[in-house]
Formats: structure tokens, C-alpha cells, sequence
């Protein structure tokens, strides 16, 4: 008899494809699953202890004699309590227990439900990580439930190793069948350096012939070394390199994502991704991507699975993966070049005053080696259509994706080199919030806010779904209109020198004023106030992307 | 402030790609309807879906009553007038794409007063069709007495974007495809001196967007054209700066003989036409400054066009047809046997052909003597046959030989016809064999419908010769009809004929000629077809209660076996080796010669795939008949393939071709009692075709033995026996 609930079978094909075969199972009904499967199942050694307590004392002893990972599995009421002290003592000795826990699915002990505790805190010295399982009910369910207990099982078993938690929510007409399932959850291989050395020649091989995708989300600034070591893997490979602005690389194959998937909708797709890198907002690169296997690039080991389509992980420093894959410098850039020439034909459109066109302009006319900060979301979305100058360097609060902070942070940035210029593009409702960081005495005149003042948050009227549904009824609280009025008065008050335009012509005439490369051009900071309406703000929007 | 609503029906193509950033830009949402998925909507542009064609599509789309409609799809003209009311009363304003090629030739500038084909026009033949010029004027006409006055009527010229390049008929398949591939791109020298006026897509759609909406542009017409204009020769050479074009010079006759649209040719393209567009830029604003130049803006839709050619349509047809005037092999052994310059040769045509209008006069004389003794040599034969001149097509010179033997051997003796086609241009180094075998053993007088009087029977057949192929002339058509024949005494006979399809429209016959055919094939005095489908057909045409005609068996059919391998044998190819598994494939694809290498695998590997093209010399009639007799398995998509597959007992299996008319095929295998099974689609698998069942050959010729019968017995009586 085994269980068809899909959350234990994908953990129990994960238990497989990970080599774990001991298992110290403790009577109970919600770990029916598991213990009817496995004790049917030869792969499994199975070992039967009555006290929870004692079982992972046991399992300890299991482990630590053999070297091999080992479950414990038990089922609801105060079973799992018992397993604190000898999960403790798991992790003070880094030894690979997984506690399998289970729980009914319907079950809430609000609801005064019998057997229930709440799981969802626990010590911070018992577990490396705690996979609370959803119940699949669909593909998202399904792929998140892999994630988690691959999540869980590569952290039992690398960096040192020790005890991790997974939560099981069981359906309790528990519903089996008589033969065994073939059923294989999809395995994320984990990979550390020493690893990636061992499988060299493979995934070397797995990279020969293939056109790569390297999507490099927000990132900090590469260091030079980085930078040569990923240039000599793409001389080596076929690739290309999908970025926007946050992703802050300046080496050779860069495409811009928002240019060729997001405007040009290519359907050109590589044939395998490697992922790095952290959030982006650059939207379009998930339908671009879809589908496609993806190995993820971590510093920091986690799993990232941000496409859902992740088959290795790499425990990497990023400079060390590229370099061991290194291989004979013989690339055609095929790939790179193919997608170049479809960003030939991306043309910018005449188009009205906007966010869009007020982007395009200061991206061609921002001067070299000057720093750009963009607001969430909409100035960061429209600047990732234009090329920058690789000596700029641009960056956005993507991390918390807050509008609550950019004048802040770009204020603190412009603080490093009083040398160099320091370009905010920001939206009226994140200037106004973030206003008061104006004030900030250490303001230097080398910084220069464009504020684009359409007087809402247009980003909602962007947005074809929420158009479609209520369009300008949006305006009222989801887009905010009509709080804050100029940004003049206090500008001013706090001694910056104040521009404005509300149409192309005016714009147009001061935006080299606005960017002169000279930073003593101004005796003090500038802030260029640019209106612009919803209807011109749509207009272009959809020019861009046509 | 509720933005204005524009509908575009059919919106996605060169000028459509254009036009909606112009709307948008004015401020306007934007639908689109079109038939394609893949299409991203925006914030104020959405993509509709569905085939405005389609009534109630269009009726559902509409209801939600727009300012304004652009219509660019083509309509027949009793479509449109079913449409019109509904397309007017949804909206204010109903902007009607027409053409600046409705209007006639004019010695100045068009304007929109300027006169038009379908009021001028003398010629009742074209007056007769719905060609796109006539139709569009018909249309227009339809607008301007309709009781709603909210129409706009808008004529671009011919109008070049980002994936449309014109060259006089020609378009970017051919003429940036050739250049691009290093070919010559074939042209009537008659043509470039000629002036056209083509117009940039972006400047139509600002003049468009400029109309929408416009008060003063209800009730009128607009040429939206530039004023600029140049003659063919002057843009041959912008395509020469960009792309390398390369003109090949042909005489215009010539031309027409690959090109199938003759009036297009006759009444735009070898008129002058310059525009005269005062009337648009001042009801839009525009100037003629502000318009694109057309050097300007052929390098830049090009440049943009270069960065990821995609032909939307490849032309292969014509393409192929150019080729034979292109290839460089073909036109070396050409320059030997006429090493005449081509221009010089040109040039004396031309004077030829003035001295020849001088002395027309006296020939008129001399032609009449000369019919005169032709009548009364035809009146000493039995009879003449009509059928295609395919001479590029093995199975139709079979299909002759076959009947011609089939007649001599009866006694009769009959004359065949060679019609005239574009097949006369390549040389001997292409179709020689083909017409070294056709003179041996076919004959043929020439097609001239004086010369042609007073044989005693006319026979039409076998092949496809009721089927209209294309744009093929009225006249070349009803040759096949016997429209020419004046006796009325004459016997007029079918044998075999055939539509390749199962209906008349497939036939590519329209339903307002069918009455004039029903009273040709009504001076029949027998007829026969070689399909079932084609027996109802010619019931449909006469409008007959009784099945008028007779099914009979392909001439081809008509012979054995031994008939043919004699003649292999007396050939000088019959001690040449053919292959195990023989090939003959008309349409070639890759899964085609994947399934021959498949099957091939059980045989050796001894495979031959026999594929006629235009570019090799073809091998001798008798050696493709060979390859049927000396193989063990034959693959081919030809009816004529299946027939020797056949005739000679191989094991077989034939790809369903449904372009080039599959009716034949079902009716053949069902009358020899061969399993459907045989007739296979690209997805077929060697094993599939090694676990079909046997053929039952006793079967087979006991059923091809009566059939053999009763079609001799009936082609006997038809003529009379001897
Ligand atoms: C702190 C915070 N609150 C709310 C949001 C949600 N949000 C995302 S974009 C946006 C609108 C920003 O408007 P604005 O700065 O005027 O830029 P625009 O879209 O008009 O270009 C809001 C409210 C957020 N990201 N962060």
C-alpha cells in the first residue's frame, strides 16, 4: 500500500533521489503516509519507536554512526514536542535529522481542533530550516512543495550539514493505491565548488552546444576579476547576458531584457539559463523564460527558484563557478549576435511627454561616469528600455521594492564621491513621501532630481488588466491622484535650485542644462520638476511597446 | 475626458502597423481585429481576435458602436454590399480603403475627379471580371448612392513599409528575396520607363489618422498618396544602392507568360502614374515636405527589413519560373546557342515588329490563303486531340502517348495540339528529352484557332484541363471547352477529362460562368471524365437531371504493360540501371525523402528519388518509366506515379496531394479495388507502410481489364468505328 497524497510523494521520491534510507517512524495517524509507503517499500529502513523523544535520541545514534541522513516521523498532539531536546542536540553536532512532521489539513487550533499545535515558530538552535508544506492542489502548490523539501534536504546535507523540519498536511481519507508509484518529484542537484570541479567535463558538455541565457537579476557592482573570469565563460559558450540596469553588468553579450522580450517580444529563447542575481523588476523576463531548464548561481547557497525550472544549484562565489567552467575560447557568440541584430529594430517612437520619452532623453544625455538612482516602478521600468553608458552606474530599491526610500538612498549614495554626479528619476508619489530626506544637511550639489510629476501613481493606469477593468476609476485610491501638488515650494525652502517643464519643447531646451557633465556647473542641488499627464503617460507607454 | 474609439478591421498589415501609433498619438483607443494570435494589446491598443470576414464576428465587434471604422479587408463586391449597412449605421464615420488603381490611364496628374477604369473602360472581357481594380471602383460606387452619407473614401498608391517592397508587379519574395540571394530578378524592359508613384506606409496612416474624425472629410474621397514620383527604372536603382537588385531584362510578352495577372500589369503598371494630392494635405494639414522621399524611405524600411528578413510570402512559383531565365548554367548554354546580345536582340524585336505592322497588310492575304489549305489538309484526318501541354510534366506526356497509341492502334489518325505556354521560353538544356520524345512519338501542330478548322472530331483530354488554374485567361481556358471550333457539324469530345477537385469552386470556376460552359460542353457530342466527382461536375455545369458523361479510365491505363517496357526497351536507356525503390515525388519535403531513406532501409538502400525541377535537364521519358517497371517499391505523390505503380504490379504507397487535387487519387485506387490505405499523409511511418495489407494483383487486373473495356468500347463509339 502506498499513499498517493502528493505532498508525501514528493517527499518520499525526494527521499530517494537524495539517498536517504533510514527512517525511525513513531506510531500515530497522521503519519500514515509515510509509514504505510515505506514500510511496503524495500529502499527503506525502517525502525519502530514508540516515544517521540526517544526517537530522535535514536536517530542521532543512527546517524552519527553510519554518516547517513535519517527521518523521524511522527504525528500530532505533543509527538512533535519531544523531539526539541534531541533536535538540539542535532544541531549542536550538525547531525542530518529530518523531522517529519504531520498535521491534518482542515486542522486550526483556533478551531479547538484535537491534536493540533502551532508549528509555525520554533527554536532557533533545533532546525537549519523549517519547510512548512502546502496541500497540492495545483502545478504552483506542486512546484512550490518541490522547492521546499529540495530547500530542506539540501540544507540536512551541506554547509556542515544537521536537523531540518518538514511540516506534512495529510488528507485524511488518506488515499493510497496497491502499487508502488513511479511517480519522481524533480530533484535540484546541489553543487559546491569541490562538486563543480568533480562534474567538470559534464557540465561542461551540458553547456557545449547550447545557447545560454545568463539572467543576472539586481546586483551589487561586479569587481573586475568577476568580470574577466564571466567574459572568458562566454568566449567559451554560447551566451548571452539578460539585464536591465539593476543587474549592473558592463561586460561583453549584454542584451537588455526590456528591449528585446518586453518591446520587440522575441521569441528567440536559449536553451538553458543560468540564474543570478537578486529580485529584478524587470517583469517581462518570466513569460520570456518560461519553460526553460534553469541552474541557479547562489553566493549565498539558498535556493532561489525564481523560474520554477531550477535543476542545479551552485554554492558558488560567482567568479569561482565561472572559472572552473572556463573552457577553450572558441565562441561564435551565436546566440548573442542573433538576438543583437533583432535589437536593431528596436526603434524609440515619437512619442508624447512622459515618463518614457523624459527616460530616453536622460539616458542619452546623462554624462559619463555619473550615477542614476530610479524610483519603483514605473522609472525604473521605462529607463531598462534605453542603453546606458557603461560608466554609469544605476541602481533602484528593488531589495524591498519600496517608493518609501529613493531620495533617501540616493541622497546617501551622492555622499561617497562628492566628485561625481548623482541623477535621481522619481516618481511624485515617491518624491512626496521620501520629501523630508531633502532636508538632510549633508546634501551636496552634485545631485540632480528629475521628479516626474503626473500626479498619481501611474503605474496603475499603466496597468492594461486594471485599465480594462475600472480605468479611470483607478484614480480615486489605487493610483492615488491628486495629493501632493509641486514639489516647488519646498525645494526651494531647502535651498535647491528648482527647474520645471510641462511640455517637450521647454523639457527639451533644459535637459543639457539639467546634465551638464560639469558637476561645479550648479552651486547647489537641482531638482527638475517635469509634469506630465495620464493620457500622454498611456500613449507612449504603448508606443514602446509596440 | 472619455477617449475617442477607432476600430481597424484588419489593422495588422503595412499600413495598419503604421496607422495605430498614429491613432494612438492623436489621442485615440485603438482596436484592431486580426486574424492572428500573438498580437500584445496595451493600455489603449487591444488586439480583437477573429476574421472580420466572417459576419458574425464583424456584427459582435460592432456593437459596440465605435467613432470611427477602418476597413482594410478586400471583400467581393456582393459581400460588401450584404455588409455595408451594418458597417455604416455602427459608427460616425466608415473609412473606406479603395485604390488609386481604379482610375484610368491620364496623361497628367490624377486627381480624385479623374476618370475611372470601370467608367472608361472599353475592353468588356476585363469589365466582366471583379478584378481588385474594378471591384474596389464597384465599391466605392455602392458607397456613394447608399443612403448614410458617413463614409470616407481613401486611395493609397502603391504603398511600400516595413516588410513591403514593390518593383513594379513584383513584391519583397521576389524582388528582395532574388537580390538577397544573389539572383537577377527578371523584368519586362517595357515597364521601366514607365513612372509609378509609391508612397511610404508611415505617410498614409498620418494622412489616415489625420481623416479620422474629421468633419470635413465625410462624403469625400482622398488620394493618399505623395506627389513625388518616379519611373521603375529610377526605383530599380534605390534597390540596387541597398540591396544589390540586379535586373534581368525580358520583353514584356515575355514577362506575361510567368507573371499571371496580366491586367494589373496592362491597367496600372504600364500606365504613367503621378498623383496630384492637394485635396488630402489640405484636409489634413499635412505638406508635401513634411512627406517621406521615397529614396529616404526605401533605404530606411530596408535597413530595418535587413536586420531579420522574413518574407511573408515566398512567391516560389514565380521565383521558379524566374530562375529558368536566371540560373547561370541554364543561360551559359543558352549564350551559345544565341550569343546575340540580349538588348540587341530586344532592340531588333522592337523593329521587327514595326516593320511587321507594315506588311501585316499583305499577310492578311496570304493567312487566309493559307487557312484555307490547312481546313481542307484537317479535313483529311480523323480528328485532332487538345489536352495540356505539360511538357514539364512526365505523367502528361504519358497521358498523350498513350492516347495517341491507343488511337493509331484503332486505326484513327489524329493530330495533337502543343499549346502554348511559358514552358516554350527554357531551352533544350532543360526539356529536351521531354520534347525529343514528344516529337517521336506525340506530334504536334501548333495552337492557332484559324489553322485548327475542319478536322472532322475534337477530343479534349485526358489531364486536368477543366480545372481553372489561377488567373489563367478566360480564353486560353475555354480552349478546352472547344469555344474556338466554328463547325458545328464537327464531333467535340472528351476523354478523360478531369477538374483535379471535387467542386467548382475548388475547379477554381466562378459560379457566373457556369452557364457559359454548360452551353459549350451542351455542343458536346460525347463526353467522358476520369473521376466520379468530375461526372457531377459537368451535371452542375449543363444543370442535368441525368448524368450526362461517362467515367473512363486514364489513357495511361488504356496500355499494358508489355506496351510500355517495349518501348523502354527500343530506348537508348534501356540497358541503364533504375533503382529498387523508385521515387517520384512533384512537391518534395523533407519528410518525403525521409520516409524513402526509411523504407529504402528493407531494399538495400537502393533508392532513387526522381524529383523534376527546372534548374537539371530532365531524364528521357523512357527512363521514368523504367524506374517504375525495375523497382520493388515505389513512393510518389503523382496520380501518374500510382498509375505505372500499378500498371506494373509494385508494391506502393502514394502521398495524398490535396493542393494539386486529390479527388483523382480516391477514385483511382477505388476502381482497382486498392485499399484507401495506400493514399498516405506526410505522418506515415516505414512501419505503418510495411504492415499494410497486400495488394490482391489478380484483383486489380481483372478490374483494370473491364474498365479497359467499356472505355475503349465508349471512345470507339464516341468516334465512330473505323
Ligand atoms: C512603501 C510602498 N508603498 C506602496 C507601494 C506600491 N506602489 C508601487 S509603485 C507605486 C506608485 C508610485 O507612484 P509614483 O512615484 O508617482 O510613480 P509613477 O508610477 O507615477 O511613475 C506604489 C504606490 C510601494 N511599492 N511601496
Amino acid at each position: 500500500m502506498y499513499t498517493t497524497d502528493k505532498s508525501a510523494q514528493i517527499v518520499l521520491s525526494l527521499l530517494k533521489q537524495y539517498g536517504i534510507r533510514k527512517i525511525v517512524v513513531s506510531p500515530g495517524t497522521t503519519n500514515v503516509p509515510i509509514a504505510m509507503t515505506v514500510q511496503n517499500d524495500p529502499w527503506f529502513e525502517v525502525y519502530s519507536v514508540v516515544d517521540e523523544r526517544s526517537a530522535a535520541y535514536f536517530a542521532t545514534g543512527l546517524a552519527y554512526e553510519s554518516g547517513e541522513p535519517v527521518v523521524i516521523s511522527c504525528t500530532g498532539a505533543t509527538a512533535s514536542r519531544n523531539y526539541l531536546s534531541g533536535l538540539t542536540e542535532a544541531y549542536y553536532r550538525n547531525l542530518p535529522i529530518i523531522a517529519l512532521t504531520s498535521q491534518h489539513h482542515v486542522a486550526d487550533r483556533r478551531d479547538l481542533t484535537p491534536q493540533v499545535t502551532d508549528r509555525s515558530v520554533s527554536q532557533n538552535d533545533i532546525k537549519k530550516v523549517s519547510a512548512m508544506l502546502p496541500v497540492v492542489k495545483d502545478t504552483e502548490d506542486f512546484e512550490r512543495c518541490e522547492t521546499l523539501v529540495n530547500d530542506a534536504l539540501i540544507k540536512a546535507t551541506t554547509r556542515g550539514g544537521g536537523p531540518v523540519h518538514i511540516n506534512l498536511l495529510v488528507d485524511s481519507s488518506y488515499p493510497f493505491t496497491q502499487q508502488p508509484s513511479d511517480f519522481i518529484a524533480r530533484k535540484i542537484q546541489y553543487y559546491d565548488d569541490e562538486l563543480i570541479s568533480h562534474c567538470m567535463k559534464d557540465l561542461k558538455n551540458e553547456l557545449k552546444d547550447k545557447k545560454i541565457g545568463v539572467f543576472i537579476g539586481s546586483h551589487r557592482k561586479f569587481t573586475s576579476d568577476e568580470l574577466k573570469s564571466i567574459e572568458q565563460f562566454a568566449d567559451s559558450y554560447d551566451v548571452a547576458f539578460f539585464t536591465d540596469h539593476t543587474s549592473n553588468y558592463k561586460g561583453k553579450n549584454q542584451v537588455l531584457i526590456a528591449q528585446i522580450f518586453g518591446a520587440l517580444r522575441s521569441t528567440n529563447k536559449p536553451d538553458l539559463v543560468i540564474d543570478m542575481g537578486g529580485i529584478t523588476g524587470d517583469y517581462d523576463i518570466n513569460s520570456a523564460l518560461e519553460g526553460i531548464d534553469v541552474w541557479r548561481l547562489s553566493e549565498d547557497g539558498e535556493i532561489h527558484n525564481r523560474f520554477h525550472r531550477m535543476t542545479k544549484l551552485f554554492d558558488s562565489k560567482e567568479r569561482r563557478f565561472f572559472e572552473i567552467l572556463v573552457g577553450r575560447k572558441n565562441s561564435k557568440h551565436s546566440y548573442f549576435k542573433s538576438l543583437a541584430t533583432e535589437a536593431d529594430r528596436f526603434i524609440v517612437p515619437e512619442m508624447p511627454l512622459s515618463n518614457t520619452y523624459i527616460s530616453g532623453r536622460l539616458a542619452a544625455t546623462i554624462p559619463a561616469n555619473s550615477n542614476l538612482h530610479m524610483s519603483i516602478l514605473n522609472s525604473l521600468r521605462n529607463m531598462n528600455f534605453y542603453p546606458l553608458d557603461k560608466s554609469i552606474d544605476a541602481s533602484c530599491n528593488v531589495g524591498g521594492f519600496g517608493i518609501d526610500g529613493p531620495v533617501s538612498t540616493l541622497i546617501g549614495q551622492s555622499m561617497v564621491h562628492e566628485d561625481k554626479l548623482y541623477f535621481g528619476l522619481i516618481g511624485d508619489l515617491a518624491f512626496f513621501y521620501d520629501m523630508n530626506a531633502l532636508g538632510i544637511r549633508h546634501v551636496g550639489s552634485n545631485l540632480r532630481m528629475l521628479v516626474v510629476n503626473n500626479n498619481q501613481g501611474v503605474e496603475f493606469r499603466l496597468n492594461s488588466i486594471l485599465e480594462g477593468h475600472w480605468g479611470e476609476k483607478t484614480n480615486d485610491l489605487i493610483a492615488a491622484t491628486g495629493h501632493n501638488g509641486s514639489v516647488k515650494a519646498w525645494a526651494e525652502s531647502v535651498g535647491f535650485r528648482y527647474l520645471s517643464a510641462d511640455n517637450i519643447d521647454t523639457f527639451d531646451q533644459q535637459i543639457d542644462e539639467f546634465c551638464s557633465p560639469d558637476v561645479g556647473s550648479f552651486d547647489r542641488p537641482v531638482i527638475f520638476e517635469v509634469f506630465t499627464n495620464t493620457d500622454d503617460e498611456q500613449t507612449a507607454h504603448d508606443l514602446i511597446r509596440m | 475626458m472619455v477617449k475617442k474609439r477607432i476600430l481597424l478591421l484588419g489593422g495588422t498589415g503595412a499600413m495598419g502597423v503604421y496607422l495605430v501609433p498614429e491613432l494612438l498619438k492623436q489621442g485615440y483607443r485603438v482596436d484592431i481585429t486580426t486574424r492572428s494570435a500573438g498580437y500584445r494589446s496595451g493600455v489603449n491598443v487591444r488586439y480583437i481576435q477573429g476574421n472580420a470576414c466572417d459576419t458574425d464576428f464583424l456584427v459582435q465587434v460592432l456593437a459596440s458602436n465605435y467613432d470611427a471604422v477602418v476597413d482594410f479587408m478586400v471583400y467581393p463586391t456582393t459581400e460588401f454590399s450584404k455588409r455595408i449597412d451594418i458597417l455604416l449605421e455602427s459608427t460616425s464615420q466608415y473609412i473606406f480603403l479603395s485604390t488609386y488603381r481604379v482610375y484610368a490611364d491620364s496623361k497628367g496628374p490624377i486627381r480624385e475627379s479623374s476618370p475611372r477604369l470601370l467608367d472608361v473602360s472599353e475592353d468588356k472581357t476585363y469589365l466582366e471580371t471583379d478584378e481588385y481594380a474594378l471591384q474596389k471602383a464597384r465599391q466605392e460606387d455602392i458607397l456613394r448612392t447608399h443612403a448614410r452619407k458617413n463614409w470616407t473614401i481613401v486611395r493609397p498608391s502603391i504603398t511600400y513599409s516595413k516588410n513591403r517592397f514593390q518593383l513594379g508587379v513584383l513584391e519583397a519574395g521576389v524582388v528582395v528575396r532574388r537580390s538577397l540571394e544573389g539572383k537577377s530578378v527578371v523584368f519586362p524592359m517595357e515597364m521601366l520607363e514607365k513612372t509609378t508613384t509609391m508612397t511610404w506606409a508611415g505617410d498614409v496612416a498620418k494622412m489616415i489618422s489625420r481623416l479620422v474624425l474629421n468633419d470635413s472629410a465625410l462624403q469625400e474621397d482622398f488620394n493618399v498618396v505623395t506627389s513625388e514620383h518616379h519611373t521603375w527604372s529610377e526605383v530599380a536603382r534605390y534597390y540596387s544602392s541597398n540591396i544589390g537588385l540586379k535586373i534581368r531584362h525580358i520583353t514584356l510578352e515575355r514577362f506575361l507568360q510567368i507573371y499571371d495577372n496580366p491586367y494589373q500589369v496592362q491597367y496600372d503598371r504600364m500606365y504613367n502614374r503621378r498623383m496630384d494630392n492637394s485635396k488630402v494635405l489640405a484636409a489634413t494639414g499635412l505638406e508635401q515636405g513634411d512627406l517621406m522621399s521615397l529614396e529616404q524611405g526605401l533605404r530606411r524600411e530596408l535597413q530595418y527589413f535587413l536586420s531579420d528578413p522574413k518574407f511573408s510570402d515566398l512567391h516560389q512559383e514565380l521565383n521558379n519560373r524566374m530562375d529558368v531565365f536566371t540560373d547561370v548554367s541554364v543561360q551559359k548554354i543558352r549564350k551559345k546557342l544565341r550569343p546575340r546580345s540580349r538588348i540587341r536582340e530586344a532592340r531588333s524585336k522592337i523593329r521587327i515588329r514595326n516593320r511587321l505592322k507594315d506588311i501585316k497588310q499583305k499577310t492578311r492575304i496570304r493567312t487566309r490563303l493559307k487557312v484555307l489549305a490547312a481546313t481542307r489538309q484537317n479535313a483529311q484526318k480523323d480528328g485532332v486531340i487538345l489536352t495540356m501541354n505539360s511538357i514539364f510534366n512526365y505523367g502528361n506526356v504519358a497521358q498523350r502517348y498513350a492516347l495517341q497509341t491507343v488511337l493509331k492502334e484503332y486505326g484513327y489518325t489524329f493530330d495533337n495540339v502543343n499549346m502554348p505556354g511559358w514552358y516554350d521560353a527554357v531551352g533544350d538544356e532543360i526539356f529536351g528529352e521531354m520534347r525529343h520524345f514528344v516529337a517521336k512519338y506525340i506530334g504536334g501542330v501548333p495552337y492557332d484557332p484559324d489553322m485548327l478548322q475542319g478536322y472532322g472530331a475534337y477530343i479534349v483530354g485526358s489531364d486536368q484541363v477543366w480545372r481553372k488554374w489561377g488567373d489563367v485567361d478566360w480564353e486560353v481556358y475555354t480552349r478546352y471547352f472547344f469555344a474556338f471550333i466554328k463547325d458545328s457539324q464537327a464531333k467535340r469530345i472528351s476523354y478523360a477529362a478531369s477538374f483535379g477537385v471535387d467542386s467548382l469552386s475548388e475547379a477554381g470556376i466562378d459560379s457566373s460562368k457556369v452557364d457559359e460552359l454548360g452551353e459549350l460542353l451542351g455542343r458536346f457530342t460525347a463526353i467522358s471524365v476520369r473521376e466520379k466527382s468530375g461526372a457531377q461536375l459537368v451535371d452542375e455545369l449543363m444543370s442535368a437531371k441525368v448524368s450526362r458523361s461517362s467515367v473512363v479510365l486514364d489513357p495511361t491505363l488504356l496500355l499494358t504493360s508489355k506496351n510500355y517496357s517495349d518501348l523502354i526497351d527500343e530506348s537508348k536507356v534501356s540497358d541503364t540501371r533504375t533503382a529498387r525503390v523508385f521515387c517520384y515525388v512533384i512537391d518534395q519535403t523533407d519528410e518525403k525523402k525521409r520516409l524513402v531513406q526509411e523504407v529504402a532501409k528493407d531494399y538495400g538502400h537502393d533508392f532513387y528519388i526522381l524529383h523534376p525541377r527546372f534548374d537539371r535537364e530532365y531524364e528521357p521519358v523512357e527512363w521514368w518509366l523504367k524506374g517504375f517497371r525495375d523497382s520493388d517499391f515505389v513512393i510518389t505523390d503523382s496520380f501518374h506515379g500510382t498509375v505505372f505503380a500499378i500498371i506494373n504490379h509494385k508494391n506502393f504507397v502514394v502521398f495524398n496531394n490535396s493542393m494539386r487535387g486529390s479527388a483523382r487519387f480516391e477514385t483511382l485506387l477505388d476502381s482497382m479495388g486498392i485499399s484507401k490505405s495506400r493514399l498516405v499523409h506526410s505522418d506515415v511511418t516505414a512501419s505503418a507502410i510495411k504492415s499494410m495489407q497486400l495488394i490482391d494483383w489478380a484483383e486489380v487486373d481483372a478490374r483494370l481489364e473491364a474498365l479497359r473495356g467499356t472505355s475503349l468500347e465508349w471512345l470507339q463509339s464516341a468516334l465512330g468505328k473505323k
